[in-house]
């Protein structure tokens, strides 16, 4: 049986690999955004509109990094409720709110 | 995304441990209870859904989804399909044992075989719909009975055996779309595709493709006997086997 103390490590460990993609994620968003807006920057200064044709595709993919970041900071917060529920609510109670939280991010199945 | 995975991994593996602990701290009660047969308590059978050691409580280490101790546990050793104390392992030859009231009533398993087998299906549809009569120490007789009150869209056979379900998904374990599944594959015992098994031969009484069968099996939607499936054409209502997959396809849902 892992201590609370192991728990919490493992916990940690998770999180920093997490905090590690979503730093990536955010990096890419700004990448994408920036390409974007200087698209648009670009056909507004030579009046060749077709220039803004990517920045509107950048836009329209901005939305799954976004997603993805979404997803990461739930997981996050999901992770770092954990140590507090095991080391202050009853096994019983911490086991049942730590199933929702599951439930919650990646629905009812297993 | 391996991010993702590895949350969901070491949360489980929380609640796996929080669920372990909490049954290695119950003891066998008096009354009504399933037990494994390596001693270890499957969980209270109690109109108290919110008793920590009910079967029925989802989040209890006996009705939970991610708990070892849990028959409804797909990875556990007592839920799953290869455990060697389970319910659904169908070559299983140490099932838990149902005690009603502190008497043995009999063991649930897949396993045909056992003597004194209660089905899954019928323990789990008596456990959710008829608690009272479980209680009392009554289970739907047969798991054909089971499957028609829940519903289901199958094939069973004129001996009483399962023979597959109709909705065309691929990937259910349980339906004759599943190349791979047991009522799917051509090598099973229990599959009408399979031309050496009492099931498919061309030669058995129980089979579909026997043109002069007089007991072929019998197929049900949504719980309902809608025709035999034979080749025999003296037998009606009938549905031709060589034309079942287009027929369920245009007949049964999907997630049925």
């Amino acid at each position: 049986m892992a201590s609370t103390t192991e728990i919490i490590e493992r916990i940690d460990d998770v999180l920093k690999q997490n905090r590690r993609i979503e730093w990536t994620y955010i990096f890419l968003t700004v990448v994408l955004f920036g390409t974007g807006i200087s698209c648009f920057v670009v056909a507004l200064i030579t009046g060749q509109f077709a220039w803004s044709t990517p920045s509107a595709i950048t836009t329209g993919l901005l939305y799954w990094p976004l997603k993805e970041i979404k997803d990461i900071r739930q997981k996050n917060i999901a992770l770092a409720t954990a140590p507090m529920l095991i080391t202050q609510l009853p096994k019983a109670k911490a086991a049942e709110e730590i199933q929702k939280l599951l439930q919650t991010l990646y629905g009812g199945v297993k | 995304m391996a991010s993702s995975d590895k949350t969901k991994e070491v949360l489980e593996q929380i609640l796996a441990q929080l669920y372990s602990e909490q049954a290695q701290e119950s003891k066998v009660p008096n009354g009504s209870y399933l037990i494994a047969e390596d001693g270890q308590l499957l969980g209270k059978i109690t109109d108290n859904a919110y008793d920590t050691e009910s079967i029925l409580n989802q989040y209890g280490p006996f009705g939970s989804q991610y708990s070892t101790t849990s028959i409804f546990n797909a990875y556990s050793q007592y839920g799953s399909q290869y455990g060697a104390y389970s319910i659904n392992n169908p070559y299983c030859t140490q099932p838990p044992k149902l005690y009603i009231n502190g008497r043995f009533i009999g063991y649930i398993s897949a396993n045909q075989h056992i003597p004194n087998r209660i089905s899954p299906e019928a323990f789990f549809y008596t456990l959710e719909n008829d608690l009272p009569s479980l209680l009392r120490g009554q289970i739907v007789e047969s798991e054909s009975k089971a499957r028609q009150f829940k519903g289901d869209s199958y094939i069973e056979a004129q001996d009483g055996t399962f023979l597959g379900k109709l909705n065309p998904n691929r990937f259910d374990q349980e339906s004759i779309f599943n190349r791979f599944g047991t009522y799917g594959n051509k090598f099973s015992q229990n599959s009408i595709f399979n031309k050496f098994s009492p099931y498919g031969s061309q030669f058995s009484n129980l089979s579909p493709y026997n043109k002069f069968s007089q007991s072929p099996p019998r197929l049900f939607v949504k719980g309902q006997f809608v025709a035999f499936l034979t080749v025999n054409n003296m037998i009606r209502p009938r549905i031709d086997p060589d034309t079942l997959f287009e027929w369920a396809e245009e007949n049964v849902s999907k997630f049925g």
